[in-house]
Order: C-alpha cells, then structure tokens, then sequence
C-alpha cells in the first residue's frame, strides 16, 4: 500500500511531465479510439444497408443452388415461394420475406445494346425494407401499379446515361429464358437510382418480379430473403431455420447477409487492417512516450531508490513502485482519452460531416462515430496495460541500481 | 549462529583486514586498505579523515550498502561476506539505520511518513507504528511537524527527521555519513547533541564520519583515517 501510495504521489513531483505523458496517452489513444468508433460507424453503417439493400439478413435457396451450377436460368430457383414464405409469418423474429430475381440482360435503346444485371423484385416488400439503393418510393407505386403491356424499369444512372435514355423513354431488354430460348421485352423507363458504385450504377437495371418472370418464362424465384427485426437475432433465427428445414424435411439451402456481402467484407478488412496498422503505430508512441517518463523519473530520483533501498526496501518493492507510477498514469491517461474522444465524437456527429466519395463509390459518406461500450472499455483497458507494462524496463533498471551508485548520483 | 541473537560484550561491528578497491579503467584504486576495527555496543565513534581519505566507503561497508574487496566484516558476530542480497536487504532493514549528509528524505511524504516508513518495512502493526513514530518525533522535537513535507523544514529539522528515522526501528548500529557537513556549526552541534541523547536513551551504536574537528571532538572514540587506512585511534571518554 505504502509503495502504491508512493507510485501514486510520485505522479505530481513532475507535473509538467507527467501532464505532457497524459496529453500524449489522452490523444494517441483518443485518436485512436476514434478511428475505432468510425470504423465500427462504417462497419455498421455498411453492414445495415447491406441488409436493406442486397442480402437481408437470411437467404433461402434451393438446396442444391450452391452444389451444383445451373445450365439454365433458375434451373435451380426457389419453387413455391408463397408456401415457404407463409411459414415465416408467425416468426416473431421476422419482419419480411421478399422473393427476388438476378438475372444478366442485353438492354438496348435502339441504337446501342449494353449488358446489364437486372434484378426482379417484390415492390411494395422491397419498399418495407427500405428501398433498394436510392429507388424512391415512386418507382415502387408505379412498378406495383404496372398493368400487364405496361411494364416498367428502373435503371442505374451509369446505365441510363450510357444508352442516353431519360424518365418515359422505351428500352428493350433481352435475356435468356429458363428453357434456354431468347425473349425480350419493351420496357418503360419510369426512373433511375444510384447504388453503392459507379461500375455498379452503369450496368444496373430493377424490374417488378411479375415482369422478370415474364421475361425468364418461369414460376421460380433466385431466392427468398429474410428480414428480421434486429439484426443481433440472425444466429438465432438461422439455427431455427436449420431446425425447420430438417423437422420438415425441406432441401433448402440458407445463407447468413455476412456470407453474401463480399463488398462488405472487403470493407470491413479494409478498416480492420487500416485500424490495426494505426493501433500498433499509436500504442508504439504512447509506449515510449510513458517508458521515457518513467525513464526521466528513475534517473531524477536514483539517490532516492538507493536511500530506499539503503533502509531495507527490496528490489521487488523498488520495481512495484515505479509499476504503480506506470499504471496510475494509465489509469489516468485512459479516463482522459476516453473523455477526450465521446466530445470530439459527439460534436462531429452534431455536425453532421459528409466526406467526399472514395473512388469508385458514387456518394460520400457521413462521419460520424458510433458510441460502443465494449470500444471504450478496451481501448481504456489496453491504455491501461501499455501504460504500465512501458514503466516495467525503466522500472527494472532501478533495482539494478547499485546502492553506493545511486547515493552517489548527483 | 542467529541473526537475531545478540552477545552483550561482543563488538557490534567487527572488521578484519578490511579494504575495498575499485576499478579505473586499468587501474585498480585502493580506497580502503587493511581496515581491522571493533565497533563496541553503544559505542559513539567517529570516523574522522581528509576527503577521499575512505570514511564513506567504510562506513557503507559496515552499513552492507557495499561488498569489500577483501577481509571480513562481521555484524552481532554474523558473517557478513557471504550473505545473498536478501539477506542483506533484511539484515538491513532490521538491524541498521542510515543517516545522510544531504538528509535523503522522501520529499512526497511527511515528515511522519519518512520516519514510519522503516517500521513499514518491518511490519510493526500500524498501531505500535503510531505509537512509536509519535514517540521518537516527540523525542527529537518535531512532534509538531509530523504533517510537513520536507520542503517545509529548516536543514536542522529535516536532518532531526532522518535521525529519527534512523532510530525509530530501534536498529543496532546507526551510521551517519558526514551528518553535519550540510548544517552550519550551531545546527550541527545540535544534531549532534540530540544524537547523543538517542544513543544514551535508545542503547543504539553510533558510528559517523566527519572531518569537523568540534564534531570530532564530541565522540567518545575517534578513528582517524588516513589514505584508507587508519592512523589513529583516540578515546575520550566511554561510556559505560
């Protein structure tokens, strides 16, 4: 006790220095505890509007859709989608089934045919789950409002501009049909929408599943996603799907969103290698920064270990003292860098910051950070531990300290 | 035998052939040579000399902050020599006490603080710890001050603290390093009073280095050295 009193008082001999090491602690690990709460601010972002734009949170597939490749167009698709789906309606975990189609297309205006991705969907369900991309709810209206020699489309911006059309114009897609003949389709153009890249926005086009069906002369659907209400239950659900299909014999095949996200994937190792890399730069900082504040005290304060020690202290008690120091200063450091870091995160998320777009993606990104318990408890615990394992060396140096030397250090 | 056992008649401190040479380079620097000195209980000696003459390497000797370079030296008829460092750490913690030129207190700590910090170390119950750092503060005239920090004491007062943290453990043998050298002549007079005063009351070895002759003149047994070794020994009066 009297040695973490000492550890303790020793902390305000210097207080200059001892308030320049807290600066540094307060901001390399408030830096840093930023980086982490905006990492994990894209990472959610990202993994959310994934969900409600691409994968939800579960996919059901024909049990054989990912053992064996398809020769023809949903040769293995999703049948009876309407009794799968009604299975889920009193899932309390379940918000949404919505039934979709991908397929690839040739549009053409006319003058010029593009290639394209085309996706079939359930307008008034995809409208619940929040809209793909920027689609605005009039395109819904007027895809669920389309009557048959009517149908519409809704193409990426790229794709729109690169066939020169506008809102009202006609294109025709064509493709393939799931017994392998051509088919097209005259189109109406009733709108246009960005999606999460520019490559992507210049080959995109969304159809109403009625029309994509049409076109691919097929019943089936790709797939039936699921949407929960919280995004922490999808283990759970997915283990009670697993139970389902067994319990009732189905040969369905289920997806997790994380596991259909490649995009967000690569973005989250990106991050996870950007923040790794800057974790290991700033802890490197504020471990020499501490070790060189302990280093300073150990050489100010040599004649007093060897008086300490002249009255019996022990080599242990001698290395404790200067821990203790190292760690009150962490202690210290990390409530500071803590504090430091929820103002800065609070004002900017007030402000409501956009940055400009990355390249490669069509729109910039807020930055904003997102409060997280767990972060601010490990990086406050890990301040901790670096802090007090940087005052270990200076620390030792001190009990090598020989006694006659150390009375004698002027 | 037992550390702890003590034999009345026996030298506090015994040493033999004594010396303690260093390295310079490629040279070897004797600093004390062939020292052989019985230290009395409740002697009040001092060891007195011209700088470099080897008082503080003998006294840091006796006080097993360093190892001789030959000879013996032999604490309460324990054997010294041989002894690991933590023996030496407990022996020390036990049965020494250190007193410095420069006072070496612990500027982040009271006065009171200073002085129970032996008793810390030698787990004396916090009870018997209060009741004896009151006592010996009481005994050396800072009572008063306990609560103050170094930095607020006169050199007299903060010297007055290291005795009584030298003595308040109770220690065999006392060693003070040139205790007045950093006091003008009444203050260093009074130190030296009110160390004759606790070696009277406390029945502890006293054993200090000056080159002062009034101080010198105080003691009841002089050594007087010389290039390292001892050139003289004087008693002026023992006390029984």
């Amino acid at each position: 006790m009297t040695h973490l009193m000492l550890g303790f008082r020793n902390l305000f001999r210097q207080k200059r220095r001892t308030a320049i090491s807290l600066a540094v602690i307060a901001f390399g690990m408030g830096c840093l505890l930023l980086t982490l709460l905006h990492s994990r601010y894209i990472e959610w972002g990202l993994a959310e509007s994934t969900i409600h734009t691409e994968t939800g949170h579960l996919q059901i597939f024909d049990g054989r859709y990912f053992s064996r490749d398809e020769n023809t167009v949903l040769e293995f698709g999703l049948e009876d989608v309407d009794a799968i789906r009604s299975e889920f309606s009193d899932w309390p975990d379940v918000s949404l089934a919505l039934a979709r189609i991908d397929f690839m297309g040739l549009m053409s205006n006319g003058d010029k045919s593009v290639a394209c991705l085309c996706r079939g969907v359930e307008p008034s369900a995809e409208k619940k789950l929040r809209g793909m991309f920027e689609i605005s709810s009039r395109v819904y209206e007027a895809f669920a409002a389309q009557s048959e020699g009517m149908e519409c489309i809704a193409l990426g911006k790229g794709l729109a501009r690169s066939l020169s059309v506008k809102e009202g114009d006609y294109v025709t897609l064509m493709s393939t049909t799931s017994r392998g003949a051509l088919n097209a389709l005259d189109l109406k153009v009733i709108g246009t929408f960005s999606g999460y890249s520019s490559d992507y926005d210049a080959r995109a086009a969304v159809v109403p599943l009625e029309t994509a069906q049409m076109l691919l002369q097929t019943h089936k659907v790709k797939n039936l996603l699921l949407a929960l209400n919280r995004t922490e239950n999808t283990d759970l659900v997915y283990s009670r799907l697993l139970s389902w299909a067994e319990e009732n014999g189905r040969s369905l095949a289920f997806k997790k969103w994380h596991e259909r996200a490649e995009y967000y994937q690569s973005v989250k190792q990106f991050y996870n290698q950007m923040t790794g890399f800057m974790t290991a730069v700033l802890m490197i900082v504020v471990f020499f920064s501490t070790s060189n504040t302990i280093v300073m005290s150990v050489v100010e304060r040599t004649r007093e270990i060897g008086t300490l020690m002249s009255l019996g202290t022990s080599r242990g008690q001698t290395l404790r003292t200067f821990f203790f120091e190292g760690m009150f200063i962490g202690l210290i450091g990390g409530i500071l860098s803590t504090a430091f870091a929820w103002l800065v995160a609070v004002g900017i998320n007030s402000l409501d910051v956009v940055l400009p777009p990355p390249p490669g993606l069509s729109d910039g990104y807020p930055l904003s950070f997102r409060h997280e318990g767990v972060i601010y408890f490990a990086v406050y615990i890990v301040t901790v531990l670096v802090v007090s394992v940087s005052s270990l060396l200076p620390a030792l140096r001190a009990t090598r300290l020989k006694i006659v030397d150390a009375l004698g250090h002027i | 035998m037992n550390e702890k056992a003590v034999t009345q008649g026996m030298p506090a401190v015994c040493l033999q052939g004594v010396g303690r040479s260093y390295q310079l380079g490629k040279m070897e620097v004797p600093a004390v040579q062939g020292v052989d000195l019985d230290v009395h209980k409740a002697d009040f000696l001092v060891i007195a000399g011209p700088s470099g003459s080897g008082k503080t390497t003998l006294l840091n000797m006796m006080g097993l902050i360093d190892k001789p370079t030959e000879g013996r030296i032999r604490l309460s008829e324990i054997d010294t020599t041989s002894m690991n460092l933590e023996r030496l750490v407990r022996f020390r913690r036990k049965r020494i006490g250190f007193i410095f030129q420069t006072f070496n207190l612990i500027p982040v700590w009271s006065v009171y603080e200073n002085v129970e910090y032996p008793l810390i170390l030698n787990r004396v119950s916090s009870k018997k710890r209060a009741e004896r750092v009151e006592e010996i503060l009481e005994r050396v005239g800072l009572a008063a001050r306990g609560r103050h920090r170094p930095r607020e004491l006169s050199g007299g007062e903060r010297q007055r603290t290291a005795v009584a943290r030298a003595v308040v453990k109770k220690p065999e043998i006392v060693l003070a390093d040139e205790p007045t050298a950093n006091l003008d002549s009444r203050t260093g007079a009074g130190i030296l009073d009110l160390m004759r005063r606790l070696h009277a009351r406390e029945d502890i070895t006293f054993v200090f280095s000056s080159h002062d002759p009034r101080i010198i003149d105080m003691a009841d047994r002089v050594v007087h050295m010389s290039d390292g070794r001892i050139a003289d020994e004087v008693n002026h009066r023992r006390k029984s």
